[in-house]
């Protein structure tokens, strides 16, 4: 879940706009069981492993 | 005289790749609109499913772990196990307690999103095109999708007041298909099925201007 975290917070910091970072994986964060059922929802690399964890 | 604004249109898929933090290039776009350097439209029906899809996730959640402790509940009439189960049971309602306040954080979230977009409305036209469109087989073939590709076709009618207008889906299977590229070709809009090369067309288009 930490790494989980980390890899959300880094990305965050990609993005101009405070509320854009607020709401980037929210519901990673919160509901990562979501992702299991969304199998045509695009995912890089990062993402996918720090899912593994 | 001004430049039309760029509108690009998005559907479920995109409101999933935020808020599951997916695709930093859907995050770049909602940046640009958060910047009012395009915008960004989707229907009020993939908001709506990705609510209702959130809410269920949560109550599922929220049931097995009500199963769960009244399951260790029963192995703690034992001293043994109460000794050796407390902290997991414990945590486990906690888990279940701090579920609702996770569960608005998260449409928290996607009202967000709505904010910073233009929410296509839905109504009965468009249910009923879609109705017809089933009838007639005509892609896209799932029911929620051809509410949504009306929905787009409805708030693109007489759309003069920007250029480009883009459609940007990830889902190939479901709107790859000829008869829906030889429509939108026809009303002008570009589509795309690739992030990357949604996001880099629209900044070329931003620095050409």
């Amino acid at each position: 879940m930490m790494a989980l975290e980390k890899t959300t917070e880094k990305e965050e910091k990609v993005f101009k706009s405070a509320k854009v970072r607020r709401i980037w994986g929210s519901a990673l964060k919160y509901l990562p069981e979501l992702l299991e059922e969304l199998k045509g929802v695009k995912s890089d690399e990062k993402s996918k492993n720090s899912l593994d964890l | 005289m001004k430049n039309p604004k760029i509108l690009l249109i998005c559907e479920t898929n995109f409101l999933y790749s935020v808020i599951l933090a997916q695709d930093r290039n859907c995050g770049y776009l909602l940046d640009l609109a958060s910047e009012n350097n395009i915008e960004i439209a989707i229907p009020e029906i993939s908001f709506l499913e990705v609510r209702g899809k959130i809410g269920e996730r949560f109550k599922r959640r929220e049931n097995k772990l009500r199963d769960i402790i009244s399951f260790l509940n029963e192995l703690m009439r034992s001293e043994y196990h109460k000794r050796n189960l407390y902290g997991i049971k414990y945590k486990l309602k906690q888990l279940y307690t701090n579920s609702p306040e996770e569960r608005k954080e998260v449409l928290q979230s996607a009202e967000e999103i709505k904010s910073l977009c233009i929410t296509t409305p839905h109504s009965v036209d468009i249910g009923y095109r879609a109705f017809l469109r089933a009838t007639a087989n005509l892609p896209p073939y799932k029911d929620e999708d051809r509410h949504i590709y009306e929905s787009i076709l409805d708030f693109t009618r007489d759309k003069g007041g920007y250029d480009p207008i883009i459609f940007y889906t990830s889902d190939k299977e479901d709107f790859d298909h000829k008869e829906i590229r030889d429509e939108l070709e026809e009303r002008g809009i570009e589509v795309y099925f690739d992030s990357g090369k949604c996001f880099r067309r629209i900044k070329e288009e931003l620095e050409r201007r």
